[in-house]
């Protein structure tokens, strides 16, 4: 099928719905990025991370076959209440906070696509991006779950509110404080803000 | 910071998710007040910081999900 990409997620669902593979394809190339930054930031842990990803889409493609996806609904917050799910399953079954991190020599960092960069350019991105972060590390879970949601997700305030079961001011009011504490870390640590 | 425009206005305006007369009133505020274009820059600054880290799953894990299709 000519175009996948231009279709709208509906017609893509319908599509796989009918047996074409290549939709699905296309459904997880659109939003591979943003569910897995959501349960990367969530988890800090790489390995977890690709785990509780495939689970989600596993999960995801099992709905859509068995017809329980309701078209009422936008596919990117279904799939991300989906991801959220499993991550707190995953927190309560172990009764884990979310407090493991990558090793040293293994990163999801090595997964970002790189721009062509000489060394010295190659190690203050590298640097940047353990101080980024470092900074969404040290928020509180729930107001690095809405800078998460919001900014990696691409999810609205309203969509978060909902998926949340929060108001849309508490929403608003965490990603409030989540940036002033940032704010007071860069200052503090001397990040510099440009790449 | 006036009381027509909230940190939350800014947010909210930042994201894009304001409707159009929001916008517009915001934007002047932006424009014609210094304490306001300041935490405005403030937030963005932040936001720019947090587009530098967005990280991707691996090939393998992909293959994985779509040999589940």
């Amino acid at each position: 099928m000519a175009h996948l990409h231009l279709m709208d997620d509906k017609d893509l669902v319908h599509l796989y719905q009918k047996g074409d593979q290549l939709a699905i394809s296309e459904l997880v190339s659109r939003y591979k990025q943003r569910i897995y930054s959501t349960i990367y930031f969530l988890v800090r842990n790489t390995e977890l991370a690709e785990d509780l990803f495939q689970d989600t889409f596993i999960k995801i493609l099992t709905s859509l076959k068995n017809k329980h996806y309701s078209e009422q609904g936008k596919f990117l917050p279904w799939a991300l209440r989906i991801a959220h799910n499993l991550v707190i399953d995953h927190f309560r079954k172990d009764k884990l906070m979310p407090l493991q991190h990558d090793t040293e020599d293994y990163s999801v960092f090595d997964f970002i696509p790189q721009k062509s960069r000489n060394a010295a350019e190659q190690m203050i991105y590298d640097e940047k991006i353990s101080q980024v972060r470092a900074l969404l590390d040290q928020l509180p879970f729930e107001q690095r779950e809405v800078v998460i949601l919001r900014h990696y997700a691409g999810l609205s305030f309203k969509e978060i509110s909902k998926m949340l079961n929060i108001n849309i001011n508490t929403a608003l009011g965490r990603m409030h404080y989540a940036i002033l504490k940032m704010r007071e870390m860069v200052q503090k640590q001397d990040i510099n803000l440009r790449e | 910071m006036n009381k027509t425009t909230t940190q939350k206005d800014l947010l909210l305006y930042a994201y894009n998710e304001t409707k159009l007369l929001d916008s517009d009133r915001i934007q002047r505020a932006v424009d014609g007040d210094p304490v306001i274009a300041g935490e405005y820059r403030e937030i963005t600054s932040m936001l720019e910081l947090l587009d530098s880290a967005g990280p991707s799953p691996s090939e393998k894990s992909i293959q994985n999900i779509l040999s589940h299709a």
